[in-house]
């Protein structure tokens, strides 16, 4: 005869079920409208409906911005449960990390410049950089980083860094010189939830985005973290294992 | 019965965009865009015509199967959840005939279900777009990547 546990956890998987699915259908009826916004802005801004003004085309590059946050708003909340359970599929092909930082670079280069922050990417002449991995999540695991960076930095700048700190290990960092985080605040800083409470309130978060980047980080076998002091800005990191142009 | 833009504005009531002259140029590739949602359709359709390749169009999924087991098209690219017939419904049936069989069919949807992207692996689909995370020249420049491999 089953217990009163055994009943109660068989309704705790009912209800997680019914809520991811809930969460699934909910998700997927936002992404429609917010791909329509997306394509159209983009569109517009590559010249498909002629010639705009330097002014509209700012205006445009704001607005895909803050729909670019509400993308990652949607798959931070689809992945997080899915990470959690191990259910979230892979799609893994080599890829090189220094192309993702320069893509991350072309995304946030509008936001930046509004914000009148200087934003660069630094890659060595000579790197080792191949990884196999899952392009799209890499892709929102340094989406996450420099959009953090981006919107905690009020003045000053925003470097992207991708190094090769020993043979055969790739490193992204993020380095702003945002407000800094305290030492005790880096420790909770990658819990679910967790919100830095010197920023809590003034910006737009969930609490998900770096608890998702540990997630995936750690899902692909590689170590993340934060380098940070109180007023003297933040560096954030990952390092992942390369692989050689014939393995996978 | 096969859709096409003209079709698509007048139902939807959209204004059709301001055609350019790349616009017109359709040498290319002849794909098939079976989406339910004719907002996204119009878009899709618009950017990959701008790019050289001719686009065919199916609204949902029993559309797009008459249309990819009548017409001779170089790639598909298939939405998942449409009314009448779903996209990977869809799919299994065109599997089923001898048409269907080299065709590659890309998956384009903003659903990212594991059970879903288990059953598209399964039918061959080679790549899982979500939509939400693309613009229409970065889907284009993946189809490209596709079709140059």
């Amino acid at each position: 005869m089953p217990t009163n546990d055994s009943n109660q956890s068989s309704s705790d998987t009912e209800i997680d079920q019914q809520k991811e699915e809930f969460i699934s259908l909910v998700a997927h009826e936002f992404r429609a409208p917010l791909t329509a916004i997306k394509g159209y802005l983009s569109m517009i801004l590559e010249g498909d409906a002629g010639n705009i003004s330097d002014k509209a085309r700012g205006f445009i590059a704001d607005a895909l911005a803050v729909n670019e946050r509400l993308v990652r708003l949607v798959n931070n909340m689809l992945n997080v449960s899915r990470i959690e359970k191990g259910k979230l599929v892979f799609q893994m092909e080599k890829v090189n990390l220094s192309r993702i930082a320069s893509v991350a670079l072309d995304n946030f280069r509008a936001e930046a410049d509004r914000k009148g922050l200087k934003f660069s990417l630094e890659i060595p002449s000579r790197i080792d950089d191949l990884i196999y991995i899952d392009v799209d999540k890499i892709n929102e695991v340094v989406a996450n980083l420099v959009s953090n960076a981006v919107k905690y930095t009020e003045n000053g700048f925003v470097k992207i860094k991708v190094s090769n700190p020993s043979e055969g290990v790739i490193r992204l960092e993020v380095n702003d010189s945002g407000p800094g985080i305290s030492q005790e605040e880096q420790r909770l800083l990658f819990r679910k939830f967790y919100r830095v409470e010197s920023t809590a309130g003034k910006t737009v978060g969930s609490g998900l985005g770096l608890y998702i980047c540990k997630l995936l980080v750690e899902k692909f076998n590689g170590k993340i973290g934060v380098e940070s002091d109180l007023d003297k800005g933040s560096t954030f990191w990952f390092e992942l294992t390369t692989v050689k142009k014939e393995e996978s | 019965m096969l859709r096409h833009m003209d079709d698509i504005q007048k139902q939807s009531g959209i204004e059709p965009a301001a055609q350019t002259a790349e616009e017109k140029k359709s040498a290319g590739p002849t794909v098939l865009f079976i989406e339910d949602d004719s907002l996204l359709l119009k878009m899709y359709q618009t950017k990959f015509e701008s790019e050289g390749f001719k686009v065919i169009s199916a609204l949902d999924g029993e559309e797009g199967l008459s249309a990819a087991l009548e017409q001779n098209v170089d790639l598909i690219i298939l939405d998942i959840m449409m009314p009448r017939l779903s996209g990977l419904d869809m799919l299994s049936k065109y599997r089923q005939d001898v048409k269907g069989k080299g065709v590659p069919v890309i998956i384009l949807t903003n659903l990212t279900r594991e059970e879903e992207m288990k059953r598209a692996k399964e039918l061959g689909v080679k790549e899982f777009i979500v939509k939400a995370d693309y613009t229409p020249s970065e889907v284009v420049r993946k189809i490209k990547d596709y079709l140059g491999k």
